[in-house]
């Protein structure tokens, strides 16, 4: 009896690990695509044969020189590594302030200015790209990381997300701490804010990958070669390489390594912070 | 009918508006409390930095106060860079004009660029030259239009960053019927329309307010240097104005010379006329 029921787990268990292996694989094969035709020819990466899976004639490392001599790599990096921080920093900060603000003070139209910030989370981000770039370009800031990060100085999201944390933490914090002197500023900065942490370095996964997948933006605002992004970038080489498959995997490979080292680095946040959220990436 | 509370509502409108008086003069005095008692601070903190020698006295200031001197020297650094950038910056163009699906490279800097800006002596320091040539889409079909190059290619004609597009017959007319270019039969373009009469290409606009007969939106210039020496499409190619263009005359004078250098180069005195007016708007 105890047997068969050990024989039963161990069968429900290799059937889920079977289950979980083709998933992975599944996940795992554009990726490692990707590579792989990054290492062909392009002959090889245009065949149909789908045993050419593997690079038949040598390995083609070159590939990914010839497109890093062609693009400058150093200044996507750093113009979106720039972008990304700068947008990380101010939707933390701003978020961080005005969720304090609608989670925990009291305030005349507050419903409806809460109100207002839950109606730009409904509505299509597109509609805000005409006005957003005629303000930028009236500011003079096109072809900047001003103008860059623009769009991400504010978010409705973060807002709500902080919102509901500051919620969650009981009152008698705030009451305490109002007893033992403190002010508004000193009950936000050294009470409550350190107590939203895991909500902070949520809304920062979550605003550093939109900014690292942002593509329509910086296309309109950078129109310099030397002011643009990866993600833009990126799409520019479709014209330059547009039948050369391998360089443009190579150039893809070569966007995505910041994404996957930050990811690498910060995987924990990262899975608690989608968690915090219930967000997906 | 009763009150309720049993109270006369004047009796009980008096007590509120004395309770409110009262709080609102201990408010008023604990906060006058407060006042001093920060001033009272301040001034000791103030005693205390002063009595400290040189180098200890540089050591308390940052030791305390670190966080607020970085927020006030970035916040000096960003605000001159700020003014810097928006009193220097060129807002205006000359003429900005879209390649969507280029089969060569003619955006800014190339070829195609540099002869168009010696040809017409336009200053690129006073104001930009915009050729965009990294957009890739195909409004004959609603998928092909579905992604972030059309929205960029909308964004840029709506705000009348671009003035003019080029692209295959076919996908002319298609993009024609979405009404975002401008009417060649209208006043504003009467001259171009007259000129080139003989090259008309029509579309059917979707607003079937604004016409249910086919309206000239394009002129053929398959024949012109963009395809015989700039070799940008094959088989067609057709010029367009947006319906947001803010440079009509500077559109029509591109559209001369890409047909047949027939307008010349501008002479200086329109260029600075130009430049005056933009100005003076």
């Amino acid at each position: 009896m105890i047997e068969s029921a050990q024989t039963k787990d161990k069968i429900r268990r290799a059937c889920k690990h079977i289950f979980l292996i083709i998933m992975s694989f599944i996940m795992i094969v554009p990726f490692a695509w990707m590579i792989l035709t990054a290492l062909k020819t392009n002959q090889e990466a245009i065949s149909v044969n789908p045993f050419y899976i593997f690079p038949h004639n040598g390995w083609h490392w070159e590939n990914f020189g010839t497109v890093w001599k062609s693009y400058n790599f150093i200044i996507l990096y750093k113009n979106t590594l720039l972008m990304i921080f700068f947008r990380v920093l101010c939707a933390v900060l701003t978020a961080t302030m005005a969720g304090y603000a609608f989670g925990r003070l009291k305030f005349r139209g507050k419903r409806i200015l809460f109100a207002l910030v839950l109606v730009q989370m409904m509505v299509p981000g597109q509609i805000f790209v005409i006005p957003q770039f005629l303000m930028v370009s009236k500011l003079g800031m096109l072809n900047t990381t001003f103008g860059l990060v623009f769009p991400g100085l504010v978010t409705a999201f973060g807002t709500y997300l902080l919102k509901i944390g500051y919620e969650g933490l009981p009152k008698e914090l705030e009451e305490a701490a109002s007893i033992d002197g403190c002010n508004v500023f000193q009950r936000f900065l050294r009470i409550l804010m350190p107590l939203t942490k895991s909500s902070m370095v949520s809304l920062g996964i979550f605003t550093a990958v939109f900014a690292f997948k942002d593509l329509m933006w910086p296309m309109i605002v950078c129109t310099n070669a030397d002011t643009t992004t990866l993600s833009a970038g990126l799409a520019k080489m479709q014209g330059q390489y547009g039948s050369d498959y391998p360089a443009m995997m190579a150039a893809a490979t070569l966007a995505v390594l910041p994404m996957v080292i930050i990811y690498v680095i910060f995987q924990k946040q990262f899975v608690e912070g989608i968690a915090t959220s219930g967000g997906k990436l | 009918m009763n009150s309720g509370n049993g109270r006369k509502p004047g009796k009980s409108r008096n007590a509120g508006s004395s309770r409110n008086a009262g709080n609102s003069r201990n408010a008023g005095s604990s906060r006058n409390a407060g006042k001093s008692r920060n001033a009272e601070k301040r001034r000791e903190e103030l005693a205390k930095i002063a009595s400290l020698p040189m180098k200890q006295r540089i050591q308390y200031i940052w030791d305390y106060y670190w966080l607020w001197i970085i927020g006030i020297g970035f916040a000096v650094i960003f605000g001159s860079w700020f003014l810097w950038r928006s009193t220097t910056a060129i807002r205006e163009n000359w003429i900005g004009v879209v390649f969507p699906n280029a089969m060569t490279r003619v955006g800014n800097g190339s070829k195609l660029w540099k002869d168009y800006v010696e040809y017409t002596g336009y200053d690129t320091t006073q104001k930009n030259v915009l050729f965009e040539d990294q957009l890739y889409f195909d409004p004959t079909t609603p998928s092909g239009m579905n992604n972030p190059y059309y929205e960029t290619f909308v964004a840029m004609i709506e705000t009348g960053q671009m003035d003019a597009v080029t692209m295959r017959r076919e996908e002319m007319e298609a993009l024609g019927k979405s009404g975002r270019l401008i009417d060649l039969s209208s006043e504003p373009c009467r001259e171009i329309y007259e000129r080139y009469k003989d090259r008309l290409v029509y579309s059917i606009p979707y607003d079937t307010e604004y016409s249910t007969e086919p309206v000239p939106i394009g002129i053929d210039v398959s024949d012109s240097i963009l395809m015989t020496e700039y070799q940008i499409y094959e088989k067609s190619c057709v010029y367009a104005i947006g319906s947001y263009s803010r440079n009509i005359d500077a559109a029509a004078r591109f559209l001369d010379w890409i047909l047949e250098g027939r307008s010349g180069p501008v002479a200086p005195e329109i260029l600075k006329a130009e430049t005056e007016q933009k100005t003076d708007s």
